[in-house]
């Protein structure tokens, strides 16, 4: 290559660099508030669409005595309201599975009764009481619209009402278990969750 | 006529596994090719060496904006999509000439992709436009359509299924359609 197809090949390699940096400094905002959206949604999608119209995460409800829910402090809650009237309380609970601590989220309605749970993170066997894909797992929806005293919370091997995975009986237990936690937690503490409506 | 070239096979066959996966490459895609078209016939007076240098660079550019517009407004997509985003620079392996062969070869890939989303969606979960709230934003999150009493079979979600789908696609068309090269 002579030197005149290497000056035009950098003037265009500037040319674009400009571009693109200029477009991403343009950009940089939306970036930034797209990726904290994307986060909420991630958290969030456990709630149905349209059920609240606050944005919970911007106001964390510090947790008192968290080692209830199994958690160290501090540890935070969140509240979901929609029109200033509170539809869903965000609630974290960690059990002890077989290969370590299983943290859930879960959403409890008002009422106290358990809305939906989640499995933020888990190292149980893959394959057995794999939570991994939990959004699509018939198993924890099974849990959906009890409350912490409506039902016995032990998996059957235990004489409860619930079935435990296939294998996967400690893993089973330990999640049972800690939405059960976390529902009591929500009954006892209910005056402080549901406080703070913000508008 | 130059026959098409598919050199973007990793892209077409790693991204699909979703309808809307496939929408978004081919966004990306047909764009780009069609660009890359223009450009080349500009800068027919340039050596061919040079014109190569300026296609990439302006391959380049464009994946990065795509990559940026996509984190803007569509970053769970953006994810999703991953490596095979930036990776449709392949394409510059042979690029198109003029503008009519990157629309062919945009049209073909768009195409394929789309296809291979559709029915790779339908066998592999059981749905169709699943996720199309990470293009669509969360007004179509109830756009998805399940396939009642079907859940999929999971190898057509994998790259083995995508090839396997490739190879009776390409079989059925060499049936179907006159090929020019087909003398054997």
């Amino acid at each position: 290559m002579n030197k005149r197809t290497l000056a035009v090949a950098g003037v265009v390699l500037l040319a674009l660099i400009a571009v693109v940096v200029g477009i991403e400094r343009l950009l940089s905002e939306q970036i930034a508030s797209e990726r904290q959206a994307a986060q909420e949604r991630a958290l969030l999608d456990l709630l149905a669409p349209g059920s609240y119209d606050n944005h919970p995460l911007a106001a964390p409800i510090a947790l008192p005595d968290s080692e209830r829910l199994g958690l160290p402090a501090p540890a935070f809650a969140y509240l979901a309201s929609r029109n200033g009237e509170p539809s869903a309380v965000l609630l974290p609970a960690r059990g002890t599975g077989y290969e370590g601590n299983i943290d859930l989220l879960l959403a409890v309605s008002p009422a106290g009764q358990l809305l939906a749970v989640k499995v933020l993170s888990e190292h149980e066997t893959p394959g057995l009481g794999d939570l991994s894909n939990a959004a699509k797992s018939p198993w924890l929806r099974g849990f959906f619209g009890h409350s912490s005293s409506d039902t016995d919370w032990r998996v059957k091997a235990d004489g409860g009402q619930f079935d435990q995975m296939a294998g996967a009986t400690v893993t089973s237990r330990a999640v049972s278990k800690a939405v059960q936690q976390g529902l009591r937690y929500f009954d006892a503490h209910k005056p402080l969750l549901l406080k703070q409506v913000t508008p | 006529m130059r026959p098409v070239t598919l050199v973007a096979l990793a892209p077409l066959l790693g991204a699909t596994d979703l309808l809307i996966k496939a929408l978004g490459l081919s966004l990306v895609a047909l764009p780009l090719l069609a660009l890359l078209g223009v450009l080349a016939t500009l800068l027919q007076r340039l050596d061919a060496k040079l014109r190569t240098l300026v296609l990439l660079m302006a391959a380049c550019a464009v994946l990065s904006l795509a990559d940026l517009l996509f984190q803007a407004w569509a970053l769970e997509l953006r994810d999703a999509l991953g490596i095979f985003l930036p990776l449709l620079l392949v394409v510059l392996l042979q690029p198109p000439l003029t503008m009519r062969d990157g629309l062919r070869q945009g049209g073909l890939f768009a195409a394929l992709a789309l296809l291979l989303g559709a029915l790779r969606e339908c066998l592999g979960s059981g749905t169709l436009l699943g996720h199309a709230e990470w293009l669509f934003g969360p007004a179509a999150g109830n756009w998805t359509l399940q396939l009642e009493g079907f859940t999929g079979l999971h190898v057509f979600g994998f790259a083995p299924g995508a090839f396997i789908l490739l190879g009776v696609l390409w079989a059925l068309a060499r049936c179907v359609l006159p090929f020019p090269d087909s003398k054997a």
